[in-house]
C-alpha cells in the first residue's frame, strides 16, 4: 500500500516535469483564428541579442534576406499587446494626427442635414491580411461592435446605419453629432465575427502593417510585417518582425532594456515607458540607454477645484490656492529637475493654446492678502485660517498607486501650509478614489490633463457632472455652444476665436490649477532609431521609420 | 482503506466550493465600484465615461441585473459545465485557467519540491547536530529567509542571474529554465518555516522513549532515525507542504510580476480590480477543486503513514 502510494506520489511530481519540457501552452490566438504560420514563433530572448524567431516560417516573410536580427524589434511591455498594441495589426477607421484631429484613413465623412446625417466612404482596394476585402459591411459591423466598449458619444444618438453599397454606408443620428470624425479615429477595422458582443475582438485578423503570428496572452506576442498592407506611405521599412515581451514589473523592464533584451520600453503605452522618475534620472546620467521624451509640449499634471461646492465654491480662495503652489518644489522633489512647472492648461505652443498670456502665477504673499481680502484669518494662532468660524481645511483627494502621486500631494499641502491653508490627503485605491470624485466628495482632486484643446474641450468642457476626475469643466452654458461650433468648424481662426473666449472664461474662474509637465519618455537601446513619438497619435504605434543597426 | 468517507469528504468540499462562490460573489457584488465603468477604464485608460455609453455597456454585459438573477445564471451555467466568458478578454473563463495553471503548477510544484528538500534536508541536519556550526548557520539561514522580503529576493536574484551573470533570461515562459529561478525564491523563502518544523519536531521525537527503547535494543542510529524518527515527523511536514503548495497554486503575484510568468496569481487580481466576475467565480471555484484533490492526497498520506489513524478510522466503525 505504501509501496504504492509513493509510486503513485513519484508519478503525479512526474507529470509537471515532464511537461515542462514540452511545448509552451496553447496560445489563445491560435484557437481564436488569428493569423498563424501554423508553427509557433519562439518568445525567447537569447541573452543579449533579441528573438531569434527560432523554427518560425512565416508565410508573411518566407526568405529572410538577412539576419533575423537586424530587422526584429522587440518591445518590452506592462501589459499584453491586447490592451493599447492593437493598432500593429489593426487599422482604425479615421487617423489621428499630431494635432489629435481626425483625417480620412479606412473611411471619408461627409456630414450632411447639420450632422444628423454622415456618408462613410470607405477608401478602394483595402483588404485584410487574409485577402478579405474592407467594405461598408465590415466598416458597420467595427462599428456596432467596437463603438459601445470605446466610451464613444455618439452611440447613444445613433440612430441608424445603412449600407448603400459595397463602399458606402450612411449613419443616420437622432440628434446634431459634430465629434463623429473624432470618435471613428478610435474605432478599429475588423472582420465580421471577430469580436464579442461585448467588443472583445477574438480574432486579430487586420489591415495594419504587421500580421499576429503568434501570441501567448500576457507573455509575448510574435508580429510579422503584412506584405500586403495598403497604406505604403506607413509601411515597415526595416522592421519585418515584431516580438512584444511583457514585462509588469518596472525594475525587471529596465533590466530587460539595459541588457538588451528588449530593444525599446515605452510604444506599448500612452502614457509611455511609465518608468519612475528616480529611475530615470539615473538612467539619463549613465547613459547606458537613450531616453526620449515624446513631445517637448507636455500636458500638465492637475488639480481639479470642487468649484461647485464646499470651500472652494468661494472663487477668492480657489485664487488664493492658486497663487500658493510652489510649482518648482515639485519639479525638483518629484521629477529630480527632468520637468519643468506649468502655469497654463496647454503648452504655449498647442494648437488653441491661450494666446493673450491667460495663465497662473506663484506668490505666496499674493495669496496671503487674497486670503485676508476675503475674510480668511487665523484668529486662534493655529496657523490655518477661518472664516465664519470655520476652519478651511480642504480634502485632497489622490490617488495611491504610484508615488509620484503621493509626492505630489504632500508638496501641495506643505504650499497651502505655508499660507495658512489646511490640507488633508486621502491616497486612495482607484475603486475608492472614483467614489469619491463621482460623489463630489473632496474639494482638491487629481484630474485628467489636458490632451489637446479641442479633443479635451469638447468632451469634458461641455460636462458639468462629477465624474472620474473630478468634475467637468462647463463653467457658463455657453461652452456647449462653442464646443458645438468648434467641431463644426473647418476655419482654424474661428476655433482660435473660440478658444479665446474659452481660456478668458477658464482663467478668470480658477476651476483647476496645472502643476508641472515632464514630457512623456521612452527608452530604446543604442541599436534602435527612427520611433514616430507624436502627441496625436497616442495608442497608435508608428514603426514605419524605425531603423535597427546591430553594429 | 474506505472509499466512503473520502467521497463523503470530496462531496462536502465541492459544496464548500459552491458556496465559497456564492460568498465571493456576493462580496464583489457589494464591494464598490461597477464593473461595467471598471471594465471600460481599465480598456481604455481611466478616460472619462460617458454615462449613456456605460449604461449601454452595462446591459451588453449583464451586470445592470440584480444580485439574484446574476448569480443565479452563473450558477446554471455553472451545472451545464460552462464557466462563462471572460469580461475583458472574451475568452472563455476555462481556456483563461487552462491558459495560466500550468504556470502556476508547475511553479508551485518546483517550489515546494526545493522547500521540501532544503527544509526538511536542514532541518535534519540541523537537529542531529544541535548546537554545532550547522545548527547555528542553518537557524541564521532560517531567520534570513523569512525575513527577507520575497519581491527582494526576486529582483536581487534577477539583477545576480540574470543580468550580472547572464545564466538566464529575464523576461519569457519558455521551458524549465524561466521557472528556475522563481522557483529559488518561492523554495528559499518557504523553507524557512518548513527548516525550523523539522528542527523541532526531530529533536522532540529524539528525546522520546521510543528512541531510547530502540538504541537499547541495538538499532543503529541511522536505521532508528530513518526507521522510527522520520516516520513520526512525516506527519505536520506533510501538512505544511500541502499548504505550501495550496498557497503558491494560488499564485504569487508578486513573483509573476517580477518574473514575468503568466500565472494564475496575476491575472486573477486584474480580474479582481476590473471585476470580472465570471473570471473570479470560476477561479474561485476551479482552485477550490484542485485544493480538495490536494487535501484529499493529504488525507490519504496521512492515513497511509500513521496507523493511528487507520485505527481510529475502524473504531469508530
Amino acid at each position: 500500500m505504501k509501496k504504492l502510494i509513493c509510486l503513485i506520489l513519484i508519478l503525479a511530481l512526474c507529470l509537471p516535469l515532464a511537461a515542462c519540457g514540452a511545448k509552451k501552452a496553447e496560445t489563445a490566438g491560435d484557437a481564436s483564428g488569428a493569423q498563424t504560420s501554423g508553427t509557433q514563433t519562439s518568445g525567447t530572448q537569447s541573452s543579449g541579442a533579441p528573438a531569434q524567431g527560432s523554427g518560425a516560417q512565416s508565410g508573411a516573410s518566407e526568405t529572410a534576406p538577412q539576419d533575423p536580427e537586424d530587422y526584429t524589434l522587440v518591445l518590452g511591455a506592462k501589459a499584453d499587446f491586447t490592451n493599447e498594441g492593437k493598432n500593429l495589426v489593426l487599422d482604425t477607421l479615421m487617423w489621428r494626427d499630431n494635432s489629435y484631429e481626425a483625417s480620412p484613413y479606412i473611411v471619408t465623412t461627409e456630414p450632411e442635414n447639420n450632422y444628423t446625417k454622415y456618408t462613410l466612404k470607405v477608401t478602394p482596394g483595402i483588404t485584410f491580411s487574409d485577402g478579405t476585402p474592407v467594405t461598408a459591411e465590415v466598416v458597420k459591423y467595427s462599428i456596432e461592435t467596437l463603438a459601445p466598449a470605446s466610451n464613444l458619444g455618439f452611440v447613444a444618438t445613433l440612430e441608424s446605419m445603412d449600407v448603400v453599397d459595397d463602399l458606402t454606408l450612411v449613419m443616420n443620428f437622432s440628434a446634431p453629432y459634430m465629434g463623429l470624425n473624432y470618435n471613428l479615429s478610435y474605432v478599429y477595422c475588423i472582420k465580421p465575427g471577430a469580436a464579442t458582443a461585448e467588443g472583445n475582438i477574438t480574432d486579430w485578423t487586420g489591415t495594419g502593417a504587421y500580421v499576429l503570428v503568434d501570441h501567448q496572452p500576457d507573455t509575448s506576442a510574435t508580429f510579422e510585417v503584412n506584405e500586403s498592407f495598403w497604406n505604403e506611405a506607413k509601411k515597415p521599412q526595416n522592421v519585418k518582425k515584431v516580438i512584444w515581451k511583457v514585462i509588469p514589473e518596472e525594475s525587471a523592464r529596465l533590466m530587460a532594456l539595459e541588457k538588451k533584451e528588449v530593444d525599446a520600453l515605452g510604444p506599448d503605452s500612452h502614457a509611455g515607458a511609465g518608468i519612475s522618475y528616480s529611475a530615470l534620472n539615473d538612467l539619463m546620467k549613465e547613459g547606458k540607454v537613450e531616453v526620449e521624451f515624446r513631445n517637448e509640449s507636455g500636458s500638465p499634471n492637475t488639480y481639479m477645484y470642487n468649484w461647485k461646492n464646499g470651500f472652494l465654491a468661494d472663487i477668492e480662495l480657489r485664487k488664493a490656492v492658486t497663487y500658493a503652489i510652489d510649482r518648482q518644489a515639485m519639479v525638483d522633489a518629484v521629477t529630480y529637475g527632468i520637468g519643468y512647472p506649468m502655469y497654463t492648461f496647454l503648452a504655449d505652443d498647442a494648437q488653441y493654446a491661450p494666446r493673450n498670456g491667460e495663465h497662473f502665477d506663484f506668490d505666496p504673499e499674493v495669496s496671503r492678502k487674497l486670503l485676508a481680502d476675503a475674510g480668511y484669518v487665523d484668529t486662534n494662532g493655529d496657523g490655518i485660517v477661518e472664516k465664519d468660524g470655520k476652519k478651511v481645511v480642504l480634502q485632497l483627494v489622490t490617488l495611491s498607486s504610484n508615488e509620484t502621486y503621493r509626492t505630489i500631494a504632500i508638496l501641495f499641502q506643505e504650499s497651502l501650509a505655508a499660507v495658512g491653508i489646511g490640507c488633508e490627503i486621502s491616497a486612495l485605491e482607484t475603486t475608492a478614489f472614483r467614489e469619491r470624485t463621482n460623489a463630489g466628495d473632496f474639494d482638491v482632486c487629481m484630474c485628467h490633463p489636458w490632451t489637446t484643446a479641442v479633443a479635451y474641450f469638447t468632451t469634458q468642457g461641455v460636462a458639468e457632472a462629477y465624474n472620474n476626475w473630478g468634475t467637468g469643466w462647463r463653467l457658463i452654458p455657453e461652452f456647449v455652444d462653442y464646443s458645438e461650433r468648434i467641431l463644426a468648424s473647418t476655419d482654424p481662426n474661428e476655433i482660435q476665436s473660440l478658444f479665446d473666449k474659452v481660456w478668458a472664461e477658464i482663467y478668470a474662474d480658477y476651476p483647476a490649477i496645472p502643476l508641472f509637465a515632464a514630457g512623456i519618455h521612452y527608452l530604446h537601446t543604442d541599436e534602435v532609431s527612427g520611433f514616430i513619438w507624436t502627441r496625436g497619435t497616442s495608442n497608435l504605434i508608428d514603426l514605419s521609420e524605425v531603423v535597427i543597426d546591430r553594429g | 482503506m474506505k472509499a466512503v468517507p473520502i467521497i463523503k469528504k470530496i462531496i462536502i468540499s465541492l459544496l464548500t466550493a459552491l458556496f465559497v462562490s456564492f460568498i465571493t460573489f456576493g462580496l464583489l457584488y457589494l464591494s464598490p465600484g461597477d464593473p461595467a465603468e471598471m471594465m471600460l477604464s481599465n480598456k481604455l485608460g481611466n478616460t472619462v465615461l460617458n454615462t449613456e455609453v456605460l449604461q449601454k455597456y452595462a446591459e451588453i454585459l449583464g451586470t445592470n441585473k440584480g444580485f439574484f438573477p446574476m448569480y443565479k445564471n452563473w450558477f446554471v451555467s455553472v451545472l451545464h459545465g460552462d464557466l462563462g466568458t471572460s469580461y475583458n478578454t472574451g475568452y472563455p473563463v476555462i481556456k483563461e485557467f487552462g491558459l495560466r495553471i500550468g504556470c502556476s503548477l508547475r511553479l508551485a510544484v518546483f517550489s515546494t519540491l526545493i522547500s521540501l528538500v532544503l527544509g526538511v534536508g536542514l532541518g535534519i541536519l540541523s537537529a542531529r547536530r544541535r548546537n554545532r556550526f550547522i545548527d547555528r548557520a542553518t537557524r541564521i539561514f532560517s531567520s534570513i529567509s523569512i525575513s527577507v522580503p520575497t519581491f527582494w529576493m526576486a529582483i536581487l536574484f534577477l539583477w545576480v542571474f540574470a543580468v550580472k551573470l547572464d545564466l538566464f533570461p529575464i523576461s519569457s515562459y519558455d521551458g524549465f529554465k524561466s521557472l528556475i529561478l522563481p522557483s529559488l525564491v518561492m523554495g528559499i523563502s518557504g523553507s524557512a518555516s518548513l527548516i525550523r518544523v523539522t528542527r523541532i519536531c526531530v529533536l522532540d521525537n529524539l528525546s522520546e522513549g521510543y528512541v531510547v527503547t530502540a538504541r537499547a535494543r541495538g538499532l543503529s542510529d541511522r536505521r532508528v532515525f530513518v526507521g522510527h524518527v522520520l516516520k513520526n515527523i512525516l506527519l505536520p511536514v506533510i501538512t505544511m507542504v500541502t499548504s505550501s503548495l495550496i498557497a503558491h497554486i494560488g499564485g504569487s503575484v508578486i513573483i509573476e510580476n517580477i518574473f514575468s510568468l503568466p500565472g494564475t496569481g496575476n491575472y486573477l487580481l486584474r480580474a479582481i480590480r476590473i471585476k470580472d466576475y465570471p473570471v473570479i467565480l470560476g477561479f474561485v471555484l476551479l482552485k477550490g477543486m484542485i485544493v480538495i484533490v490536494l487535501t484529499t492526497i493529504a488525507d490519504i498520506l496521512y492515513y497511509a503513514i500513521d496507523p493511528r489513524i487507520r485505527q481510529g478510522m475502524y473504531e469508530k466503525k
